[in-house]
């Protein structure tokens, strides 16, 4: 039951959460005791030498974990923790870690591109304020952040798990609020606190209910390995379902997969109040919302893959998760588009990716899960890194509005902003995000005909659409157009940053896009390489050594196509609808949106002001409508164009086609590939008929 | 009649009488010197020396004497102390530990130096009565835990309520006096209800055996029984109402509810947290509530366990009730000490929870709960009693912005605020997933009920905090706050370190109480009439041994 025999001793697991937390933990203690006693550059390398020290362990875990020969996983019994009671129901929790192939690929992603973060961030001293006190607590918290999201993938029981998923959110809350003098900043610190709380105390509730279960379907000579099993090894946990579901739990068990995913949105809140608040004046730091997407992410993923096996048994809870990831996955993804911060863009389209993780897990297709969440750390962590750099050059503005033209001077950013954009927008071949997203889709297009198939199918497509809108929107806002920036940046010193930030970046770009053969779909090996590959998707082959992920989806050959091609339509749709808005600009095809938008700011201006809620859910919930469809900012700072006609034909007459008469290469190259899509969106159409 | 004495050593009677005794003999020595020399006594500072002195003495020997030898694979009393005192009424001085009073009176014998640094510069008046007091108020306190005779454990019980209404009443703020009668007032009607009941049993008691006694059990080495020896019926089927256990258990019950304190009887406690001068109120808040956690489970639940057992459902629902209610009260507080007392309320209602789910998982967090919420509350008040003396005063309005002129104070009570609302990793998540995991096996809606109310409470500390430590510093005082210095720093620290220490690793305590939570057990299910509720079975008890 406990799987005990399979599990082989390591204790070097203890090396990958422990420096990260010593190293937080040093800080604390410095912090309150001698303020100010470590200069910067030792904070700095301190920080980074305990990441760097936690890859390393990842690595060396990693390697012994594939060469370990019949081992499923590593042990660590680091020491005792909790332990009461006797018999069937004794409560005991160790300090235990545990790591088996999906704990070793998260480990192995946390901690590297943790530790690019970390790194990237001590490069770019200007992502924080100059005082050395600030670098301290930064990296402090960061730190924290990272050892505890470790501590997270490596707990052995349910207990540790607690522990370290409110350590993430307490970390969390740290960032957050790291501004602490701002109330704005406080405020939100108090949101992300209280969101974990939340999670935590719904993980609590999730296990004790486990605990009842297993106590209450005692078999005679199990009971005390159902609940260790169970409550504390969650391996032995998926072989002691049946016994649940067999009593008549599959109530219990809808009620604890609920439970989980509480503590998976929570994380999902977390994302939202750091994106909401991002365009405020006390937006949290770059350099936070950089560790809170990565650890986020990571942490909502990992928990609720983990769960797999649980939600496997657990219809409701399983639907309720797959319906909460396609609506946050949409709803971040129009957020995105219509907000003005370069870092509120990113941060919202986290909580679109995770809600995309949400419901590729909620369908049960893990490994789809855990690939777009370890193609999503590479991207968006470039993206992330990209974003800074563009912040760092022009003193701090964060609004897309105030930028333009950067491209011209921030070469080498533009290339790495590019190819995140493409793995982000995920419908370009050849990168790692068309493969994680794909197979999301497949997942979606694979799922029970009933309404997955009738609403979150096209949903996500949609999704997909937005996803590359809002993305090309914010390259063609700040890298290219007129420069429109603040008057206190002088554009000579507008440059690319140092070598070290390249190199950081250069890796992450790198593996955005060879970060595909992690989880080839064995389709495309198939095509690409005539069947010579036999399991090209070594992800899920990986992980199904430790857990189960799941079969692995697929559809037949048309199916797929029919697939691959909808993906690629929607994102260059999408594409081309941001070039259009923000690119070419037409001013016919400006008016044209802006039609319904006017039409609804009619409406909605004779409809009451909703409520005041949280800076997050006033994002989510919108406190009006109406700005959501605005697909072109009115405060760009060149004026609107002079529309002196009405109707649409004599629109489309004196400006559109005016326009592309111009001669512009831009022009020309937007019509053809608007007539490309519409033959490519012809060929799709009859070949489903 | 007597038995004689027997001893397995003094140590506990140095621990028990080494505070008061300090008192009389600095009361003594005061007046010998005055008589002699015509002077005013002794000086206020020697008295404030001496006191820390013995009391950190008392501390170390507690810490030497009972808690490292202290072994914990043996199950009943250790360092027994037993003798006659007044044995034709029943009265044995008789003392002894064990898991479940080891650590309280760890915890008292810690608190009573640390509130004396912390009162060190701002008590000026009458500072002589005030340490005298406060060193009652410890022996006091120790007599409660330590006594295995009813009538020691009542006689402490009201010295230490005595000491506590000067202590309140003398040295407190604007109040003092109005809370100082009202905590009389509600403490005194439990003490009433406990002595009436005190009395019946020594009635009882002698019908049954032809004796006066009231030891709670045969002392060792002796035949001599008990009052847990004494069966007394369930109900008032066939006996008289007063002789029965339900009219007995609510008797005891009651005086103990009030202090813990249980809403509806918990009106004294806010009033007289804030009316009460710094020391006072931490010693009230660690150490005054835990007599009634201790009471609850030495006494009242042995020696009635069908009536406990009949009302566990309406005391889990009432405690559940007490939690909501006083989440919902501290989320308008203006006062931080009303706040901190709303949070000892809400601590009440997971500790009742683990202690009447009846489930040994659940007595167990019910004692660690105790121990934690007096090492919680204890840092939280003294650190507000450390910023209500920079600054005259502790309403939330004056506050704003602390983190920046005062980092480490800030740093702390976060600290100690996130153990008290049961942040894992601290004490208080060790203690609340104890309770909860026994909680959800007797009634899950109530347990979660009671997450609920363990989030609002949550919530409510967390906006309090907010505005106190973080944004602008709006009021032009608060700028040239003095942080904490290295005295008030160690203190906190002292308090701190066992409270992460117990989070991070509670075992060396749970397996020193556990021994003795099974034994409370043990006694409950072998008085529990066959007739009476069975609900109360400990499941460990019918299957496997460890």
């Amino acid at each position: 039951m406990l799987n005990e025999l399979a599990d082989q001793t390591a204790t070097s697991l203890r090396m990958i959460p422990f420096p990260p937390l010593a190293v937080a933990l040093l800080l604390a203690m410095v912090g309150v005791f001698g303020r100010g006693a470590l200069s910067r550059r030792t904070v700095t390398v301190v920080a980074v030498g305990g990441l760097a020290v936690s890859f390393i362990a990842s690595v060396i875990a990693f390697s012994e974990l594939v060469f370990a020969g019949g081992a499923t996983a590593l042990i660590d019994r680091v020491a005792i923790w909790i332990g009461a009671g006797v018999g069937s129901s004794a409560l005991i929790g160790d300090l235990a870690l545990r790591l088996d192939t999906l704990s070793a690929a998260f480990s192995l992603v946390i901690s590297g591109v943790g530790l690019l973060l970390v790194f990237y961030v001590a490069r770019l001293p200007e992502l924080l304020a100059s005082a050395e006190v600030d670098a301290q607590r930064f990296f402090g918290f960061a730190s924290l952040q990272v050892g505890m999201s470790l501590l997270f993938v490596l707990a052995d029981n349910l207990l540790l798990l607690m522990l370290a998923f409110l350590g993430v959110g307490l970390a969390s809350a740290l960032l957050a609020g790291f501004r602490h003098v701002e109330v704005e900043a406080s405020r939100l610190g108090g949101r992300v606190l209280m969101a974990g709380r939340v999670g935590e105390v719904a993980l609590l509730v999730a296990s004790l209910l486990l605990f009842r279960a297993l106590a209450d379907a005692d078999a005679p000579g199990t009971g005390l390995a159902h609940v260790r099993a169970l409550l504390l090894g969650l391996e032995g946990g998926a072989a002691a379902l049946p016994v649940l579901a067999g009593s008549g739990g599959v109530g219990l068990l809808d009620a604890i997969g609920l439970c989980l995913l509480v503590a998976a949105a929570s994380v999902l809140a977390q994302l939202a109040f750091f994106a909401g608040s991002s365009a405020d004046s006390a937006a949290p730091l770059p350099g936070s919302a950089l560790m809170q997407t990565v650890t986020g992410m990571a942490v909502a993923g990992y928990l609720v893959v983990r769960f797999g096996f649980l939600f496997a048994e657990a219809p409701l809870a399983a639907a309720a998760m797959t319906g909460l990831g396609a609506a946050a996955a949409f709803a971040g993804a129009v957020l995105a588009c219509r907000v003005r911060g370069i870092s509120a863009v990113l941060a919202w389209s986290s909580v679109s990716q995770l809600g995309l993780v949400l419901l590729a897990s909620g369908l049960g297709a893990q490994t789809a899960a855990v690939f777009q969440i370890i193609s999503h750390a590479f991207f968006k962590g470039l993206l992330l890194m990209a974003a800074g750099v563009v912040v760092v050059a022009v003193k701090g503005e964060l609004d897309l509005t105030r930028m333009g033209n950067l491209g011209s001077r921030l070469t080498l950013t533009r290339i790495g902003f590019w190819i995140g954009a493409f793995s982000l927008a995920g419908g370009l071949p050849l990168t790692a995000g068309f493969f994680s997203i794909q197979q999301v889709v497949i997942a979606t297009r694979a799922a029970d005909p009933g309404l997955a198939h009738g609403l979150i199918y096209p949903l996500v497509l949609l999704t997909l659409a937005l996803t590359a809108f809002y993305i090309v929107r914010l390259i063609l806002l700040s890298l290219y157009g007129e420069t429109r920036l603040p008057s206190d940046v002088h554009w000579d010193e507008v440059e690319d940053p140092e070598p070290g930030i390249l190199w950081a970046m250069g890796g992450l770009a790198a593996l955005s896009i060879i970060g595909a053969v992690i989880g080839f779909p064995q389709f495309w090996a198939d095509f690409f390489f005539d069947g010579d590959i036999e399991r090209s998707n070594s992800l899920h082959y990986f992980l199904a050594a430790g857990v189960d992920p799941g079969p692995e989806t697929t559809l037949d050959a048309g199916q797929t196509w029919a697939v691959s091609g909808w993906t690629v339509l929607m994102t260059v749709l999408g594409f081309a609808a941001a070039i259009l808005g923000y690119g070419v600009r037409p001013a016919g095809l400006v008016s044209l949106v802006h039609w319904p938008q006017r039409m609804w700011d009619r409406a909605a201006s004779r409809l009451p002001a909703l409520p005041s809620l949280p800076a997050g859910w006033r994002g989510l919930v919108g406190a009006r409508f109406r700005a959501v469809l605005r697909v072109r900012d009115h405060a760009l700072a060149e004026p609107e164009p002079q529309r002196t006609e009405t109707g649409l034909l004599r629109v489309v007459a004196d400006h559109l086609i005016k326009q592309i008469q111009s001669g512009f290469v831009q022009h020309s190259l937007a019509l053809s590939v608007t007539g490309s899509l519409a033959l490519l969106a012809y060929f799709l159409w009859a070949g489903g008929h | 009649m007597g038995l004689g004495p027997y001893v397995e050593g003094h140590v506990l009677s140095w621990v028990l009488f080494m505070p008061g005794a300090t008192a009389l003999l600095l009361l003594l020595s005061g007046a010998l010197i005055r008589a002699v020399f015509a002077s005013s006594g002794l000086p206020g500072q020697v008295w404030r020396a001496v006191a820390l002195g013995s009391t950190s003495l008392t501390c170390l020997l507690v810490i030497a004497g009972v808690v490292v030898p202290f072994d914990p694979e043996k199950i009943g009393l250790q360092w027994v102390e037993y003798a006659d005192w007044v044995p034709s009424y029943g009265i044995q001085y008789f003392v002894a530990v064990d898991g479940i009073n080891l650590y309280l009176v760890l915890l008292t014998t810690l608190m009573l130096p640390l509130v004396l640094l912390a009162s060190w510069r701002h008590v000026e008046r009458s500072l002589r009565s005030f340490i005298f007091f406060l060193l009652i108020f410890e022996s006091a306190v120790l007599g409660v835990f330590l006594s295995f005779n009813v009538l020691l454990f009542h006689l402490s019980w009201q010295l230490a309520l005595v000491a506590m209404y000067f202590i309140v009443g003398i040295w407190g703020g604007r109040e003092r006096v109005f809370a100082a009668t009202k905590f009389l007032l509600h403490t005194g009607f439990g003490s009433m209800l406990m002595w009436v009941v005190i009395l019946v049993l020594l009635r009882l008691n002698f019908e049954a055996n032809g004796t006066l006694g009231l030891d709670l059990i045969s002392p060792p080495g002796s035949d001599r029984p008990g009052l847990l020896d004494l069966p007394i019926a369930a109900n008032a089927a066939n006996v008289e109402w007063w002789r029965s256990q339900t009219w007995l258990f609510v008797g005891f019950a009651l005086a103990f509810a009030v202090i813990l304190p249980l809403v509806p009887l918990h009106g004294w406690f806010p009033a007289a947290q804030a009316a009460a001068p710094t020391a006072g109120s931490a010693l009230l808040a660690a150490l005054g509530l835990q007599m009634g956690v201790y009471g609850l489970l030495r006494f009242a639940m042995p020696l009635f366990p069908d009536a406990a057992a009949a009302f566990a459902p309406t005391i889990r629902a009432l405690a559940v009730m007490s939690m909501l209610y006083a989440g919902a009260r501290s989320l308008g507080q203006q006062d931080l000490k009303r706040t901190l007392a709303y949070l000892a309320i809400v601590q009440t209602g997971f500790i009742l929870l683990g202690l009447f789910s009846l489930e040994e998982v659940g007595l167990v967090g019910a004692v660690m709960g105790s121990l934690s919420r007096g090492l919680t509350l204890g840092a939280c008040v003294l650190l507000v009693g450390m910023l209500e003396e920079r600054r005259g005063t502790r309403d939330l309005s004056a506050f704003g912005g602390l983190a920046s002129p005062m980092p480490v104070f800030v740093f702390l009570l976060g600290i100690a605020l996130m153990a008290s609302v049961g942040v894992p990793g601290s004490s208080g998540f060790v203690f609340e997933l104890l309770a909860l995991a026994a909680g959800f096996d007797v009634s899950p809606w109530l347990a979660a009920a009671a997450c609920g109310a363990g989030l609002i409470m949550g919530l409510s500390v967390y906006r309090g905090y907010r505005r106190l430590a973080f944004g602008p510093v709006v009021v032009e005082e608060n700028r040239g706050l003095m942080d904490l210095e290295w005295r008030e720093r160690a203190l906190i620290l002292a308090l701190i370190i066992p409270i992460l220490g117990l989070g991070l690793y509670p075992n060396p305590a749970l397996r020193r109480i556990e021994p003795s939570v099974l034994e409370v057990a043990r006694q409950m299910a072998e008085r529990q009439s066959p007739g009476g509720p069975v609900a109360t079975t400990p499941e460990f008890l019918q299957g496997e041994e460890r």
